[in-house]
């Protein structure tokens, strides 16, 4: 092959890296955030020019009056990726499993183990699911409950334990979803979930902001 | 089982509620409507694809066609002349090579590039093993972290290069029926082929994919990365962003597989529902589907391309079910703990459930994509052998392109095979197979078993090779399998759970991608070029009809027969006695 057939490859490559490559996504994000900015940024949860988070990832949601979505070997991590490098046969998976079994029934004493999803108590793929089964969000209710209950009055609210438990489940099944239409099994996004409790508390007082 | 009682299950019906009681039955309908959906969709594609082989006008001719003449009237004379096998494999490597050495030069220097904003460089093996990775389509990633590639290497390097080799092997999947067609010995111009390729059929897909993906909820921005405050805690942490919907469109469209995120496709901002699934799944599933489907109407023959989608689709049945019900009951260690256990879920995500990411994990390694929404490593040893099982086979469907040239090689065997059972003429579309074809296709089919079996031999023999998995002795031999199939299949899912990112598995997979990949397309050139040279001769009768249910069955048994009987040993080590150490089937405490 002549050297020049070999200098036309060469620009031939770049040309199109270029194109498709560079141009092509660039002008794609371009238009993108000039259609619908909210979403092509990643559903960010913002407030003020501050970024809190995602409605599509989980955080570790650090107190007992959220909703706990599931355990993260990554320890949420936005960069971080897999549940760990056990494979699901190795003791040490059975090790964790048992563990994190019973962390959350220390989390939610009402809870007997045969009303745990086995999804609450294993890792996520990505780490940062935000999503959770919805028995896997009923079984919190109480638990949040209480918290919340505990919380409002040191904020010299007294709420009732009754209403709150049916805003909680008013809410639970107002984000519940299919994860396929008819035939998939139901799921809530703990962001979702936790934001409304945020602003419930916000409302009421208790707490100042995000 | 059912865990909703009827009155919190969120004002659902009847229905919703029965079917949510009876996971498996729901989780094979879900199945059962993806591999439907992705039958219609492939049919309907597959016309327009039998036109771009036949070289046929289509309806973007006005746009498309302008656009490939511009660049052919570009490049002169190398673009417009009709080449024999030889000169065309040149420039196809050529021309591969120089994307290859740019990428490179890119991605090894990135943190010297002004504006790049990355100070973070690769290791020289793991440069070279990104940049065959991405070459080859296969996509294996031993980098993890998004936040170490700057802006550039995102777009220009990575998402370039999974442009280039989904529209490489199309271009010579066009050359390899055109050999078989045309009598007077050429087989077309690669950067012709190039150019129909990327811009009839693989940009077009793309721009529709990423609009459905913008809608769906996957970021596409500028920006590298954002600084997030998690709710209620100190601490900043960054989330990586940039143009996610683009190159998750060109992932899936062409067969590539590699993940914006280190997670792939379990990561919600590249997957979030089952929407963003279904549509990822058929996007990967679709072309190649589609151009073994078009056969039928390139060469005026529907029962070929009928024979070849039972085949292909009972194969596909076969292992997706296989890893849904392995996925579905998982192992007695952990079912027996007494949580509700609807399904393997470790490693998996809530919003794509089992049985979506059973027929996603199997459709990516059925297709040469490689792509992954959950983690591969927590899956149960049948679930996994259900994967490899497509693997050993050298990816059925394979890739853009390059699945029309892997479905001749063991049609061109079987037809051999068969016809000296029976005694009849071994033809092919009414053209004579001779010794020369039989070699080549032979070569071609041992090639893959070679590659993988070699460097796993002596990964074994050198244990110190594999560093740091704690897994039990059959698990790491199953990954390591999986590395190797991986890689020589130009697949890129990986198991891992040992670090992959060591300067032998960096070198040694991109050795066997750059093999799997190139020595193949050579042969399988070679045989197009060799068919080039013949003319169909007139239907005598006399030999085996391939759209036959016989041949469809012999078919299949060479298919299977040649897998299982290269690997059913290293199986045995993996997979095999994982299930059954899993499953206690061992009898007198064997082992």
């Amino acid at each position: 092959m002549k050297t020049k057939s070999v200098l036309k490859l060469f620009a031939f490559a770049a040309l199109f890296m270029f194109i498709l490559g560079f141009v092509y996504p660039t002008v794609s994000s371009i238009v993108a955030e000039g259609i619908d900015p909210f979403q092509a940024n990643g559903s960010l949860i913002e407030e003020n020019g501050t970024v809190y988070g995602s409605y599509l990832l989980a955080q570790a949601f650090n107190e007992s009056y959220f909703f706990q979505p599931r355990p993260s070997a990554t320890g949420y991590s936005y960069s971080g990726s897999g549940s760990g490098s056990y494979a699901l046969d190795a003791n040490q998976t059975l090790n964790q499993t048992r563990s994190l079994i019973s962390r959350f029934i220390s989390e939610n004493p009402t809870v007997n183990i045969s009303r745990i999803p086995y999804s609450m108590v294993s890792y996520s793929g990505s780490g940062v699911d935000p999503d959770i089964p919805l028995l896997g969000a009923q079984d919190q209710i109480p638990r949040i409950t209480g918290a919340l209950h505990f919380t409002l009055l040191a904020a010299g609210k007294n709420v009732s334990n009754t209403s709150l438990e049916s805003f909680l489940n008013d809410t639970v099944s107002r984000y519940t979803v299919q994860n396929f239409p008819l035939f998939g099994s139901y799921y809530v996004n703990t962001v979702q979930l936790n934001l409304a409790i945020l602003n419930l508390l916000i409302g009421d007082g208790a707490l100042k902001g995000y | 089982m059912s865990y909703v009682s009827t009155e919190s299950s969120g004002g659902s019906n009847f229905w919703a509620t029965f079917f949510e009681s009876q996971r498996l039955l729901s989780g094979t309908i879900i199945i059962l409507i993806y591999i439907l959906l992705l039958s219609i969709f492939a049919y309907l594609i597959s016309g327009y694809i039998a036109k771009l082989y036949r070289g046929e006008k289509t309806w973007l001719d006005p746009v498309s066609g302008r656009l490939v003449n511009f660049f052919i009237n570009m490049f002169g004379e190398d673009a417009r002349k009709d080449t024999k096998m030889k000169e065309y494999f040149i420039t196809l490597i050529v021309f591969n090579a120089a994307a290859g050495i740019i990428a490179f030069v890119f991605f090894f220097f990135q943190s010297y590039i002004p504006f790049a904003g990355i100070t973070h460089n690769y290791s020289f093996s793991l440069s070279f093993n990104t940049v065959t990775s991405f070459l080859t389509n296969t996509d294996l990633q031993h980098y993890s972290d998004p936040l170490h590639l700057s802006y550039l290497s995102k777009t220009f390097v990575l998402t370039g290069l999974m442009f280039l080799s989904a529209s490489t092997g199309f271009a010579v999947s066009m050359a390899f029926i055109r050999g078989i067609l045309n009598e007077n010995g050429r087989i077309g111009n690669f950067y012709r082929d190039f150019l129909v390729s990327v811009f009839y059929l693989i940009f077009p897909l793309t721009i529709l994919v990423t609009i459905i993906f913008i809608l769906s909820g996957v970021p596409q921005d500028l920006s590298q990365y954002v600084n997030v405050n998690p709710i209620l805690s100190g601490g900043i942490q960054r989330l990586p962003l940039g143009p996610v919907a683009t190159w998750e469109a060109i992932k899936n469209i062409g067969t590539n597989g590699g993940g914006f995120y280190g997670s792939n496709a379990a990561m919600p901002l590249e997957n979030p529902n089952w929407f963003t699934n279904l549509v990822e799944f058929l996007s990967f599933t679709v072309i190649p589907l589609g151009s073994i489907l078009s056969l039928g109407k390139v060469f005026n023959n529907r029962g070929f391309a009928r024979t070849l989608y039972v085949v292909l689709i009972s194969i596909f049945f076969f292992t997706t079910f296989m890893t849904f019900f392995a996925e579905y009951s998982g192992i007695p260690s952990i079912t027996s703990l007494g949580t509700i256990f609807t399904g393997n879920m470790l490693g998996k995500e809530t919003a794509i459930g089992i049985s979506q990411t059973s027929i996603f994990s199997s459709g990516a390694v059925f297709t040469s994509t490689g792509a992954a929404d959950s983690v591969l490593l927590a899956f149960t040893p049948a679930g996994l052998l259900g994967l490899m099982g497509n693997l050993i086979l050298n990816d059925p469907l394979g890739g853009v392109g390059t699945g029309v040239l892997n479905i001749f090689m063991y049609v061109i065997f079987a037809i051999f095979i068969t016809s000296l059972m029976v005694g009849k003429l071994p033809e092919i579309m009414s053209i004579k197979i001779s010794s020369k074809e039989i070699k080549y296709s032979t070569l071609s089919l041992v090639t893959h078993p070679l590659l993988v079996l070699i460097p796993f031999g002596i990964t074994m023999l050198l244990p110190a090779l594999v560093i740091g998995d704690p897994n039990p002795r059959p698990d790491v031999i199953s990954s390591v399998l999986y590395e190797f199939l991986s890689a020589a299949s130009n697949n890129g899912s990986e198991v891992g759970g040992f670090v992959t990112n060591t300067a032998f598995f960096n070198i040694t997979d991109g050795i066997l991608m750059l093999l799997g990949r190139f020595v193949l397309m050579g042969l399988q050139l070679a045989i197009a070029q060799s068919f080039a040279t013949k003319s169909p001769k007139v239907e005598t009768g006399r030999t085996i009809e391939t759209g036959s249910p016989l041949f469809a069955l012999m078919l299949f048994v060479t298919i299977i027969m040649l897998g299982v009987l290269s690997f059913f040993p290293v199986l045995a080590l993996g997979p095999f006695l994982s299930w059954a150490k899993d499953f206690n089937l061992f009898i007198g405490g064997m082992l």
